[in-house]
């Protein structure tokens, strides 16, 4: 008895790890940008993870195991966000569409090679670490992991047009604001450093 | 399509694939906008590389590990009292009916398993890592009274993560925390004279405990005990 205990014990967690530890690269990957560095990653990954194997037995559907831990994984992260009473500006800085935004970059940048250079420098996760969630989400999994509209509305439990339309905008915003972080960096390469010339004793 | 339906066009991004294809013929014939279509392609690309996913480090799946042990232990602690009761009388029979309590030398292989395995499963604390002790066998020799030999570890193909002295039903033995191919490993090693039955040096002993792999096996005055 006292065997068949330890074994069924054992048994669960074999079963844990072959369901849940595979999800971990994905897991570090989304915590990683919810919240913009490796240590607090870590732990939000580990707390997840120990929440599950504590709460493995609810997991009836074994095939929605990736789905239920990102569930996990999210809700200590909004947890997180209401205790440090963050919010993100970004929603405010709506201003012009979009393609306008682009017009200009187009006129600023001679080349096109000259602005992917310079699109390349731009650091994306301190632009994403500034979004909301709710747009930051769609925007990890359906980028980071390629998933569906349809995956996407069953991770967030949103409806799917609720996607598409967070997607949308959340991309804009995006791409907005590579497009300020450019124009941004053009400008302070353009200035000219003088040297200060002092009155002579 | 005219430039400001191109506009309007990457301005909606939800549009199908009729559209996105009236876009890039439009594209394609006026410049002004090709230029802006190559500059959103550029921005979209950036935003698929910058979130590739990366490996997580090393440590956290080894710390994930260590937490679905410590944590199995943990939820035993919490079965209910009749069920721990049980656990204690079964455990307590089960000593005096196997094992001499009387003696602290080990009675046979059954009883190096059982122990081994229940140190395997449920201590997790080192008293040293890898690479902070320079000489591990002189460290053991100062705490257990004995030499141990490092040469096993090798044999195995074992990798020393860190070690500590073990008690063992009533003997101080060596616990060694190793990895291979990213596996776990308890390796103890006990001193001969503790054992108070007889071991061929030739061959290992193997058996299964609770899900676990133990291999037993005696080399000159020592007893090793591989937990996997």
């Amino acid at each position: 008895m006292v065997l068949n205990l330890f074994s069924k014990r054992k048994r669960n967690a074999r079963r844990f790890r072959e369901l849940a530890c595979p999800h971990t690269k994905f897991l570090y990957n989304v915590a990683l940008r919810y919240t913009g560095n490796t240590y607090n990653a870590e732990d939000m990954v580990q707390e997840t993870l120990y929440i599950a194997l504590k709460k493995f037995d609810q997991l009836r559907d074994e095939t929605k195991c990736r789905s239920w831990l990102f569930s996990i994984l999210r809700s200590i992260h909004l947890k997180e966000l209401r205790m440090i009473c963050r919010k993100q500006e970004f929603d405010k800085k709506e201003g012009l569409q979009y393609a306008s935004h682009l017009e200009s970059a187009a006129g600023s940048f001679d080349t096109e090679k000259a602005f992917e250079k310079k699109i390349e420098k731009i650091r994306l996760s301190v632009i994403i670490d500034g979004m909301p969630e709710k747009y930051k989400s769609p925007i990890l999994l359906r980028f980071m992991d390629d998933q569906s509209y349809q995956e996407i509305s069953e991770y967030l439990e949103i409806p799917i047009g609720t996607v598409m339309s967070r997607l949308s905008r959340a991309k804009k915003m995006l791409k907005k604001e590579m497009l300020r972080a450019a124009n941004k960096a053009s400008f302070t390469d353009n200035v000219v450093e003088f040297k200060r010339i002092g009155k002579g004793r | 399509m005219n430039c400001s339906e191109f506009k309007q066009w990457l301005d909606t991004d939800l549009s199908d694939e009729d559209t996105s294809a009236k876009a890039g013929k439009h594209a394609d014939m006026c410049d002004a906008c090709k230029k802006l279509h190559v500059l959103d392609s550029f921005l979209e690309a950036k935003i698929r590389n910058d979130l590739e996913m990366v490996a997580p480090p090393e440590r956290l799946i080894n710390r994930i590990d260590m937490n679905i042990r410590s944590a199995e232990n943990e939820k035993y602690g919490e079965k209910a009292a009749w069920k721990k009761a049980a656990y204690a009388f079964a455990v307590a029979a089960m000593v005096l009916i196997i094992f001499n309590p009387f003696s602290t030398k080990f009675q046979g292989m059954d009883e190096i398993s059982a122990l081994t395995v229940k140190d395997h499963t449920a201590n997790l604390s080192m008293a040293f890592k890898a690479g902070e002790i320079r000489d591990v066998p002189r460290w053991f020799e100062d705490k257990l009274g004995y030499t141990i030999s490092m040469a096993d570890l090798k044999t195995h193909g074992l990798k020393l993560l860190g070690g500590r002295k073990c008690h063992l039903g009533g003997n101080d033995v060596a616990y060694l925390f190793c990895e291979k191919e990213g596996k776990k490993i308890s390796l103890f090693i006990m001193d001969a004279d503790d054992i108070d039955f007889d071991m061929e040096e030739k061959g290992v002993y193997s058996m299964t405990v609770s899900d676990c792999d133990v291999d037993v096996w005696k080399r000159t005055d020592l007893v090793y005990a591989m937990v996997r």
